[in-house]
């Protein structure tokens, strides 16, 4: 993998290069047959997701793009935490602060459980074992052991109005219809 | 699905207009910023803004029409929505006349969203495999425990516990056709 690639793809022609040149080198015939989504112009819900981009690793999403089986296996090997908190965050597009509030955990482990994933998803997917590695592999076990123990089950309850047709502007449940936003405002969709 | 603010009985039969978005990628994110909108610059007068939705999963929504209809007492008050990020602006003639719909054919429109809305949890029962569309658990994906006539409660096994959601019927997509092998609850329609 390449690190020189800007780590904030969104709209850097020289990443779509890149995982295209990748894409290619992987499988040149499913490539040309433009069966793996490349880029942002050929994965059409990824235009206009620039917080998408700027949380999401790129050598992380390369691997989902190229390989999704591989990355489910190579994440399966991370503890139960981290496990739940990338297949959340790069799956089902949900936010630190949602994921954080299902576990039981506050959204700053749940970044740190990101960050720490990538290098132990690129180190396993790679096969190679960095400087470094097993302090990460030790940091997240122990993130796994400090959330809240406060029993193995938490039940939701949902408001009545998010099933209706017709909503009130004024209903305080209006804004969970829509995606999680970001600071900035922008709303991050799920891969 | 009908945004509403106010006495939206006073509206009549009042024409709608079309409103016009940048991109279908950000479909969601205009349509909750016009509401915001409203709520700011219309405040507490009557307002209507129809998002026909025809489907929605993970990759967002996709509308039933090209356009997204709105309408309040004066119709030349929704101009300023083109200020909003994802808006293009109002559907208006040469001469920036507002285009108007009448409210007949929007009726129809709404009434077709509202049979879309209702078919994606059609054949939901007790044990089938569904996804939250809505809520804080938003896209999870799991199985039906209990139902009643409006309500069911959808267990999700994530792996380090299990997340009981109790929510409207409607809010849920039908993902009965998944192969059992494939039954996560992080599924992922085409990638896995």
């Amino acid at each position: 993998m390449n690190d020189t690639i800007d780590r904030e793809p969104y709209g850097n022609p020289r990443y779509h290069e890149h995982i295209s040149i990748t894409a290619f080198l992987y499988s040149p015939g499913a490539a040309m047959a433009g069966n793996v989504p490349v880029s942002a112009e050929t994965k059409p819900q990824w235009g206009g997701c620039e917080v998408l981009h700027r949380l999401y690793s790129p050598y992380v999403i390369e691997l989902i793009l190229l390989d999704p089986p591989r990355f489910v296996s190579v994440v399966r090997e991370l503890p139960p935490f981290v496990q739940d908190c990338v297949f959340q965050f790069y799956f089902l597009g949900r936010l630190p602060a949602q994921i954080g509030f299902l576990l039981g955990s506050h959204r700053n482990f749940v970044q740190r459980a990101l960050a720490l994933s990538e290098k132990a998803i690129i180190a396993k997917a790679c096969g190679v074992e960095p400087e470094g590695i097993d302090e990460v592999w030790a940091e997240m076990k122990r993130l796994n052991h400090q959330r809240r123990r406060d029993g193995v089950q938490l039940k939701v309850k949902a408001p009545v109005s998010l099933g209706k047709f017709v909503v009130k502007l004024e209903d305080s449940a209006f804004p969970q219809f829509f995606p999680p936003r970001e600071l900035n405002g922008s709303i991050v969709r799920a891969m | 699905m009908l945004i509403e603010q106010g006495e939206v009985e006073n509206l009549g039969e009042k024409p709608w207009a079309g409103i016009e978005l940048t991109s279908d990628t950000r479909i969601e994110e205009a349509v909750l910023h016009i509401g915001t909108w409203a709520r700011q610059f219309l405040k507490g007068e009557p307002f209507q803004l129809l998002f026909p939705i025809q489907t929605r999963d993970l990759g967002g929504v996709t509308m039933l029409s090209p356009y997204l209809m709105a309408r309040t007492l004066d119709l030349k008050k929704l101009k300023k929505i083109g200020s909003i990020r994802g808006v293009q602006g109002l559907e208006c003639d040469e001469r920036g006349r507002v285009f108007e719909i009448d409210n007949t054919f929007v009726q129809q429109v709404r009434e077709r969203a509202e049979k879309a809305q209702q078919s994606w949890s059609e054949g939901i029962s007790v044990g089938s495999f569904v996804r939250c569309l809505v809520g804080s658990g938003r896209m999870l994906c799991g199985n039906v425990e209990w139902r009643d006539e409006t309500h069911a409660r959808v267990r999700v096994e994530l792996l380090s516990r299990d997340i009981v959601v109790t929510c409207p019927i409607r809010t849920l997509l039908n993902l009965g056709d998944v192969p059992e092998e494939k039954r996560t609850y992080f599924y992922v329609p085409g990638l896995l």
